[in-house]
């Protein structure tokens, strides 16, 4: 028992769970631009700005929620808006934009505008902000990939 | 006395048969001269044999002219053996002393009767009332923590990783007190508060399926709090407990919830009185309080518990023991964090629309039981009649502190009947049963085949065990279990459970087990009828079925007499079918909508097969030590890769000194990160794919005098931070001080 003490003890010198360090977060800002005629405002039951760190094939892959940035939520109907994503975990983020809630459904997603400079390729390093731009046109909404 | 002697001489006058045979009779008394009833009695050498009725007597017929040995027996008592001569002319008394067992434990969950731990042909551990007290041990959860094998994920027990993190919906492991089940496996976990643990005699945990003997629910193991009885002597004892967690180490931490810098004190305050009624009834009553701060964002509690037992009879009589409680509780629950940066603070949905958190969620909750049993010894063995009475009141509390109405909460109900026999017949020895329930759970979120929100599920249930020995130190025990389900009004699931077990021992310090059974747990009522499209969809799912299981374990005990100390291996296996875990789905609804969300379903086809050891030993003047080590190794026969949630290695160990007045000890446990989390969980919820080792070392030190006792506990001594469950982190280290008087 004594030996097995030590050893637990010996184990547990590294105290166990520890948060992230807060230098190894950014900020992710912008400016959305909306052009063309809003859809009826009870197809638009949210809208954010998300930055995911993958590339998502459909509705149900696009809510992997633990590997997504969301902002807060979007007023309805203005011409442009600006976000801004603080606390923003670094890395790379390949799928980025404008997304609606369709349905009162929560799952009910879908893209609105994407991110298309850089080739829709968000890198955030440590301690950096990065500015982006995202345009929608409601004329040319985007599918999932 | 004298007319108990002159009834029992009545027969003992011998009557010679046509075959120069002729009929003993006598009795059985006690240490106090009573009469012991269901005492084996044995002529050794004839192989005839008797079992004392109501008031201790016995006849034997057919008993040769000469001599013979006559052996009377009964559980907790040394045998007595008599040389006599028949016929004889003299009533025959057999008298039993109290066996003081020294490493002998006696257990009644293995077979619903008393037996030596150390004959039952499965894993069975027991804690003690004295292991209670030692710690600051307030739920059941606490104590069944130190079992090896045994984990503990939030109100989730899994025994040999037959559970891996299961969101509340129903558990795998049956929880019973005084043998019957309080709850119906469909509520969200075990109630770990069910009893105060002041008042248990012993928690007894089999491990492994016992759904031969006890139905649904007992997929992957039981547990059997068995409830203290009052004393002869009036007595009151006042037990009060303060303490406070350390606050957490890391600012990163506080810094979004400054609560966790300050010490917040919890308190407890428990005062249980007993006392007897006259010569044959007596009771107890017990008032507990508990104010817990928490250490976590919203994670307070408060809560009432009474309860109180009365008994009528004697043990070796007709016995009636009532079970009544009420428990009030008030509770904030912190569901999961706001992910590993944050870990102090209930998170949120992502793309919710709401500002409060949803990683909590507050409730009033009111739970009452009233369980009696009546016992009778009858001329064969002892026939026992329960029943039971539970009802569960939920109420969420909305953010101003308010109670919502009972329609937007839960109401749950349960009431049932059950009459067992267990006794001798045809040289061995057969339990057998069988029981009725009702049930009935309401619930907002409800939506059944015809579209309410009230959920039923009725059962009964036949059960017959019966055990004998085979051969020279060697018992066998078969049972089979029927159980009946009708889920709600379109379908009727029947389910067979079959039990087979042999023991040997080998010697006077070994013996060897093996056992094959089958474990099942129908789907409770929420996880088929849960049906929100509201907020956080949810889906029903008529079409669930029972989760089943089939296990099998060999196993070797050497317990040296009078050496104090023993080693206990096992090896096991358990396949298990159709477990039940919510899925993200996408289904489309009546009219042809594809919609997202969560539904239960029968997902999980695996195993978990593995090995266990533990050991006690009593050392030097006094000291006791225990260790325990449990190997899983666990598959999803889906994926090919471990079960979720289920760690690799379990470790648990102890050591207590006892000398004098002073009381110290150290309880350790281990249990290494889960391969396999859920993937479904972790896509909502930040951070709850993180599994890390836990490491928890608990110190205590006491110190008792006359009718007062103070002891000092830390727990989590190491202040090594792990996880309770998923997305919950486990409490950091906790300083308390109990003392407890009894006057």
């Amino acid at each position: 028992m004594f030996a097995l003490t030590v050893i637990l003890g010996l184990t547990a010198c590294e105290g166990g769970l520890a948060p992230e360090s807060d230098d190894s977060v950014g900020t992710i800002r912008g400016t959305v631009t909306y052009l063309g005629q809003w859809p009826p405002e009870d197809s638009v039951r949210d809208l954010r700005f998300v930055a995911l760190r993958f590339v998502p094939a459909d509705t149900s892959d696009f809510l992997q929620l633990n590997r997504i940035e969301v902002s807060r939520q979007l007023e309805y109907g203005l011409a442009s808006d600006t976000f801004s994503v603080r606390g923003v975990g670094t890395g790379v983020f390949p799928y980025s934009g404008i997304a609606r809630q369709v349905t009162e459904n929560l799952f009910s997603w879908a893209p609105l505008g994407l991110v298309s400079e850089n080739d829709g390729v968000i890198i955030l390093g440590a301690g950096e902000t990065i500015d982006v731009n995202v345009t929608v046109d409601f004329a040319h909404i985007p599918r999932f990939p | 006395m004298v007319l108990l002697l002159a009834a029992a001489s009545l027969p003992w006058v011998p009557n010679a048969s046509a075959q120069e045979s002729y009929r003993i009779a006598g009795v059985v008394l006690d240490e106090n001269q009573e009469p012991l009833p269901g005492v084996n009695v044995l002529l050794v050498d004839a192989r005839i044999g008797a079992v004392s009725d109501a008031y201790g007597r016995f006849a034997i017929d057919g008993v040769p002219e000469g001599s013979h040995v006559l052996r009377c027996s009964f559980l907790g008592y040394e045998p007595d053996t008599l040389d006599i001569v028949v016929p004889t002319e003299r009533p025959i008394v057999c008298r039993l002393m109290p066996h003081i067992y020294d490493a002998g434990e006696v257990v009644v969950t293995a077979s619903r009767r008393p037996q030596l731990a150390s004959d039952v042909p499965a894993s069975i551990a027991v804690l003690g009332a004295d292991f209670i007290s030692a710690r600051r041990i307030e739920s059941l959860d606490t104590a069944i923590r130190h079992v090896s094998g045994v984990s503990v994920q939030g109100n989730q027990v899994s025994i040999r990783g037959s559970s891996g993190f299961a969101y509340n919906t129903g558990s795998r492991v049956l929880l019973l007190v005084d043998g019957m089940p309080l709850l119906s496996p469909d509520t969200d976990g075990v109630p770990f508060e069910a009893i105060p643990m002041s008042r248990v005699k012993q928690v007894e945990i089999l491990k492994g399926p016992g759904s031969a003997l006890y139905g649904s629910g007992a997929l992957g193991g039981v547990v059997n709090i068995i409830s203290e009885s009052a004393g002869d002597k009036p007595a009151t004892s006042i037990r009060a407990a303060v303490g406070f967690n350390e606050p957490f180490r890391y600012p990163e931490w506080t810094r979004k919830w400054t609560s966790a810098r300050d010490f917040r004190p919890d308190y407890t305050m428990e005062i249980t009185h007993e006392r007897s009624f006259g010569a044959n009834a007596s009771g107890w009553m017990s008032i507990s309080g508990i104010v817990d701060p928490g250490y976590l964002n919203q994670d307070r509690s408060r809560s009432i518990n009474i309860f109180a037992k009365a008994s009528a009879g004697s043990a070796r009589r007709t016995r009636l023991d009532v079970l009544a409680g009420l428990l009030i509780r008030r509770r904030e629950n912190f569901l999961f964090w706001n992910g590993l940066s944050d870990a102090l603070n209930p998170g949120s949905i992502a793309i919710s629309r709401v500002d409060e958190p949803t990683g909590a969620s507050d409730n009033h909750t009111m739970t009452m039981s009233l369980l009696p049993q009546l016992r009778m010894p009858t001329k064969r063995g002892v026939v026992n009649v329960r029943a039971r009475f539970y009802s569960l009141l939920i109420r969420p509390i909305d953010d101003d502190g308010r109670l919502k109405p009972l329609a937007q909460g839960t109401v749950g109900f349960r009431t049932g009947a059950e009459a067992q026999f267990s006794g001798e017949l045809a040289d061995g020895q057969v339990t057998t049963g069988a029981n009725v329930d009702l049930n009935l759970t309401t619930s907002s979120f409800f939506r059944t085949e015809s579209g309410e929100s009230v959920g039923r599920q009725p059962e009964m249930a036949a059960y017959v065990q019966y055990e004998r020995d085979i051969a020279q130190m060697i018992s066998a025990v078969g049972g089979l279990r029927l159980d009946v389900f009708q889920v709600f009004s379109i379908e009727t699931i029947v389910h067979l459970s079959p039990k087979l077990a042999i023991a040997r021992r080998v010697g006077p310090a070994i013996s060897a087990r093996a056992s094959a059974g089958a474990g099942f747990r129908v789907p409770s009522v929420a996880e088929r009828y849960t049906d929100d499209q509201g907020y956080f969809p949810v889906f029903r799912n008529l079409d669930l079925r029972p989760e089943t299981s089939i296990s099998a374990e060999l196993g070797v005990r050497y317990e040296p007499p009078k050496a104090m100390a023993s080693v206990d291996l096992a090896l096991f296996y358990s396949r298990l079918d159709d477990l039940i875990e919510p899925r993200f789905v996408q289904l489309e609804d009546e009219v042809g909508s594809r919609r997202l969300g969560f539904q239960f379903v029968n997902l999980s086809r695996g195993r978990v097969a593995g090995l266990e050891v533990e050991s006690r030993a009593a050392l030097l003047c006094c000291f006791r030590a225990r260790l325990g080590y449990t190997l899983l190794s666990s598959m999803d026969f889906d994926t090919r890769r471990p079960l979720a949630y289920r760690p690799q290695h379990l470790l648990v160990g102890g050591i207590a000194l006892d000398r004098n007045s002073v009381t110290a000890g150290l309880d350790a446990r281990a249990a290494s990160k889960p391969a396999t989390v859920d993937s479904d969980f972790s896509r909502f919820v930040p951070d709850a794919d993180i599994a890390v080792n836990s490491i928890v070392l608990d110190g205590r030190v006491g110190w008792s005098r006359k009718n007062l006792r103070v002891s000092l506990q830390v727990e989590n001594l190491l202040n090594y931070y792990y996880l309770e469950r998923a997305a919950l982190l486990a409490p950091p280290r906790h300083f308390g001080i109990q003392v407890n008087s009894t006057f």
